[in-house]
């Protein structure tokens, strides 16, 4: 199942939208700041969630720090979906060829 | 990250399709529930539009996709919401493929689903209240059953 970090992190709306406009390019807490309704501190703790679930890295350029998606940062998802097709498929064959026809 | 993944069972294309349609409920994995309910069950609501839902005892349903096709009995594509990436859901492709009258291969795509997306931009509201009411007792299911 997926941690519940990555859940916690995904279970937001702005998180999900910080995300996707972060995929799109590296921005700046600035940046981000500009692109939704909310204040920058309030950005700053999403993005603190976000890092703490290894989503997004920072990076230090000159005083600003530049935000991007982490490139490993959706491995437990994947590892999720790995572990429920394996359970899944193997059910649903059990189920198939033992199941009387209606 | 896409994901594929067969599997051959000996039964036809036209039987494969139906179990993993209407017996849904018989192979979801135990223990995959949003509503962290005893004897809750999956379905699948036939047909471009229907959900794949889970429905507990209670009377809570809680959708985990949306199907994008539905073509019996060659394959079926849907939304999914569980694991998905931000802005919406995931795609679930599965093609029946008919190896002999008696054996079957099926072939599922899972992927980061844009045309999911877009299938969802016009009710993405309700998404988020999905999401909003699966997310306290699936987070509750998934460390218990890490536990």
């Amino acid at each position: 199942m997926l941690p519940n970090e990555t859940l916690d992190a995904l279970g937001n709306p702005t998180r999900r939208a910080m995300l996707e406009l972060l995929r799109g390019s590296p921005r700046s807490v600035r940046e981000l700041a500009d692109a939704f309704p909310v204040s920058r501190p309030a950005i700053s703790r999403h993005l603190r969630v976000l890092h703490d679930a290894g989503l997004v890295t920072a990076e230090a350029s000159g005083t600003r720090r530049i935000y991007s998606v982490a490139p490993d940062g959706f491995q437990p998802v994947r590892d999720y979906c790995d572990r429920f097709w394996d359970v899944a498929l193997r059910r649903f064959q059990v189920v198939a060829e033992n199941l009387e026809q209606p | 990250m896409t994901l594929v993944r067969t599997v051959d069972v000996r039964v036809s294309q036209a039987r494969a399709f139906a179990v993993w349609t209407e017996q849904v409920g018989m192979w979801w994995p135990p223990g995959h529930s949003m509503t962290g309910e005893a004897g809750a069950r999956m379905a699948f609501e036939g047909g471009v539009g229907g959900r794949l839902v889970e429905r507990a005892p209670s009377g809570r349903e809680i959708a985990w996709g949306r199907i994008l096709s539905w073509d019996p009995p060659l394959g079926l594509s849907y939304a999914f919401f569980a694991g998905a990436p931000p802005g919406g859901a995931s795609e679930v492709d599965v093609r029946f493929e008919a190896v002999s009258e008696t054996q079957t291969r099926v072939v599922v795509t899972h992927r980061p689903g844009s045309l999911a997306r877009e299938a969802w931009a016009g009710t993405v509201s309700g998404f988020e209240a999905g999401w909003a009411a699966a997310l306290p007792s699936y987070s509750t299911f998934t460390h218990q059953e890490s536990s």
